[in-house]
């Protein structure tokens, strides 16, 4: 994910807006803004599903990395300390609102997150029906435990390594591959549920257009 | 090797850990359920890489630069009148008016009590309600026209400065205007227009000042 970042012609680096922006140069400011805003705003939206507070959320992670900017010693991505201030707001956000239990070290047993979903072998395992469209995949994703939801934007829709990862969301490596893991099999299930409800509902309209003919 | 074993290597083959010599890749070639179980993942991980990248609106941008700009993050620039290295010549007394007048429109703005008037886009069924600030910008327009009156009793570069400051305050009226129109209903964008605004009698309101002080 760490990806050397290619400024266009005319526009400054990375490197160089971070230590423009230690001095206080606007224009370095924005830069950075522009830079990475699409992809915290991306992740926060997806995070909360209210485009209101994602906007206030995206502001509020960006003012605490400008406010600490001048700590950045480039000893880890620049990105990736981004998005860790990102989830940590998302997060905070999250518990205020006493939906969840975000905790991923150390989940609750209770915790659905903890237990995670398991493939009933044997059992009627039907497939995914068709391929995987986009609002699909959304609307389950956005059905999906936080823990797990965060974990699988930030690795299959943002492209961060399970490294990367850990010292986002502040876990272990083995705890960011174990979660995704549940998040990619519990969307199975819920696209699973929805192309079942799909199916269901086809055959009940075709029923009806039959018994109307006749 | 069984099915519910296999359960255990789906994330090792997923993240391409599996050895293609190990019992669980030789049970993936051979169960069709387990292959299948595997294909939808990826199919789900295919997917995930398509999702796009979101653009927020860029009045989360204009309102951060107002934040930073209010906690002092912003390495002050030398303002106009200092970039230019004004004098304190004793100013003419047209000037002065014409700079307490715009000072008072900046100050209204800053205080206003936000009462846009509301009408339709577009006559008839469907028509979406808009937003505009009229009394603002008949007040401003004019502040504008007094000012365009003055350029050529002043520096070309204060000239070319003001001219390009306002091309950046007006683009971005625009955008907070759209905004506004295309949600009526926001009162964030709305409140970022009045920014916008107020934003644009500084601008006045500090050529008139640089007037005022004599060149």
């Amino acid at each position: 994910m760490t990806r050397p970042r290619r400024a266009p012609e005319g526009e400054i680096p990375e490197a160089e807006a971070i230590r423009r922006a230690q001095g206080g140069d606007p224009d370095a400011f924005e830069r950075l803004y522009r830079l990475h805003s699409r992809r915290v705003y991306s992740v926060v939206l997806r995070m909360v599903g209210n485009p209101a507070e994602a906007e206030d959320l995206t502001q509020e992670a960006f003012l605490q990395l400008f406010r600490k900017i001048h700590t950045f010693r480039g000893d880890a991505a620049f990105s990736t300390w981004l998005h860790r201030l990102a989830v940590n707001v998302v997060l905070m956000k999250l518990r205020k609102k006493s939906l969840v239990e975000t905790s991923l070290d150390e989940p609750a047993d209770t915790d659905d997150e903890s237990s995670g979903p398991k493939r009933d072998v044997g059992a009627d395992d039907p497939l995914i029906e068709g391929s995987v469209d986009r609002v699909r995949l959304e609307r389950a994703v956005a059905e999906l435990p936080p823990g797990y939801r965060m974990v699988f934007l930030l690795h299959d829709v943002q492209g961060y390594e399970h490294n990367e990862i850990a010292s986002i969301m502040d876990c272990s490596i083995g705890n960011s591959k174990s979660q995704l893991h549940k998040a990619r099999t519990r969307l199975r299930e819920i696209l699973q549920d929805s192309a079942r409800d799909q199916a269901r509902q086809e055959r009940l309209e075709a029923r009806e257009k039959t018994a109307s003919r006749e | 090797m069984r099915c519910s074993e296999f359960e255990l290597y789906t994330a090792q083959y997923l993240e391409n850990e599996l050895p293609p010599a190990s019992p669980a890749a030789a049970h993936l070639k051979s169960c069709p359920q387990c292959a299948a179980h595997v294909a939808d993942l990826e199919q789900i991980i295919n997917a995930a890489a398509t999702l796009p990248v979101l653009e927020p609106p860029e009045r989360v941008w204009s309102s951060l630069r107002v934040r930073l700009e209010q906690e002092g993050m912003f390495r002050r620039r030398p303002g106009l009148l200092e970039r230019l290295g004004f004098g304190t010549v004793p100013a003419q007394p047209g000037t002065v008016l014409a700079t307490a007048a715009i000072c008072a429109l900046a100050a209204a703005l800053l205080f206003l009590p936000q009462q846009p008037e509301r009408g339709s886009a577009a006559a008839g069924r469907g028509a979406r309600p808009t937003w505009s600030f009229p009394g603002i910008q008949q007040e401003l327009a004019s502040a504008e026209a007094e000012q365009d009156g003055n350029f050529n009793l002043r520096d070309p570069e204060v000239v070319a400065s003001y001219r390009q400051n306002l091309a950046l305050v007006d683009n971005l009226i625009g955008v907070c205007q759209k905004s506004v129109n295309d949600n009526p209903d926001d009162e964030m964008a709305r409140d970022y227009l009045l920014t916008a605004y107020q934003q644009k009698a500084d601008l006045l309101s500090a050529l008139s000042e640089r007037d005022a002080l004599g060149d």
